[in-house]
């Protein structure tokens, strides 16, 4: 079973979470387990980290990209 | 007086005899003493013509020589002149050439020195921006943004993993 981990800057209902449930049951393959933390950081948006790969959706990680390319 | 013809033939024969003796012990003596001595002279003559003659030549041949030797000098100094001044080209050009090299090198690494720092300038200015722009955002971003940007992620979350 593969543990995912949602970052969010406030805590997600429970709508949401079962929409991103939803979307990764149908989308990858495999048995998980959903973890919700609230990472203040990342701004706004979520970061979604299954096993070793992470899908950044946060506002954090915009500005990261934005920063990438001003530099 | 009387004339004897036996004393004219004494006289003629004793002048005969003072004639042979002047002739024999003279004259024939003085002539060749007079030939010796024209011969001598002669001879020295053609010595002295000859010693001039080699004196001419040899003068000739200083001056020949000396000529040769002028032209000679002064052929090896043009020469020498000619050569200083390619060799003063050369080493200017070599100068200049050494001078441009350094130059177009201390220009490329001006060139890049200015352009990390202004890559360092960049980086900073953007990290400062962004900084800036996520205490600005975290500070003004409220609960009813904060869903919208939830569920935006979440609708980009499905692109991106289809």
């Amino acid at each position: 079973m593969q543990k995912v981990i949602i970052e969010s800057a406030i805590k997600l209902d429970s709508k949401q979470l079962e929409a991103i449930e939803a979307i990764l049951k149908k989308r990858v393959s495999g048995k998980f387990s959903f973890e919700n933390t609230v990472n203040p950081e990342i701004l706004g948006g979520i970061r979604v980290t299954i096993g070793s790969k992470r899908i950044d959706l946060s506002l954090k990680g915009k500005l990261e990209q934005v920063k990438k390319q001003l530099a | 007086m009387e004339i004897h013809v036996s004393q004219i033939i004494f006289q003629m024969i004793n002048f005969g005899v003072v004639f042979g003796a002047i002739l024999f012990l003279l004259y024939k003596p003085i002539i060749k003493m007079l030939d010796d001595r024209r011969n001598k002279i002669e001879e020295g003559q053609k010595a002295a013509e000859a010693s001039i003659r080699e004196k001419e030549e040899i003068d000739a041949l200083k001056k020949k020589a000396k000529t040769q030797a002028e032209k000679d000098a002064s052929k090896l100094i043009e020469k020498t002149e000619d050569e200083a001044k390619e060799l003063k080209t050369k080493l200017s050009k070599e100068a200049r050439d050494e001078m441009k090299i350094w130059k177009e090198k201390e220009m490329k690494k001006w060139d890049d020195q200015m352009a990390a720092m202004k890559k360092e300038m960049e980086k900073n200015v953007a990290d400062m921006a962004i900084a800036i722009a996520g205490k600005v955002i975290g500070a003004d971003v409220d609960k009813k943004t904060h869903v919208t940007l939830i569920n935006s992620s979440i609708k980009e979350l499905e692109r991106s993993l289809s």
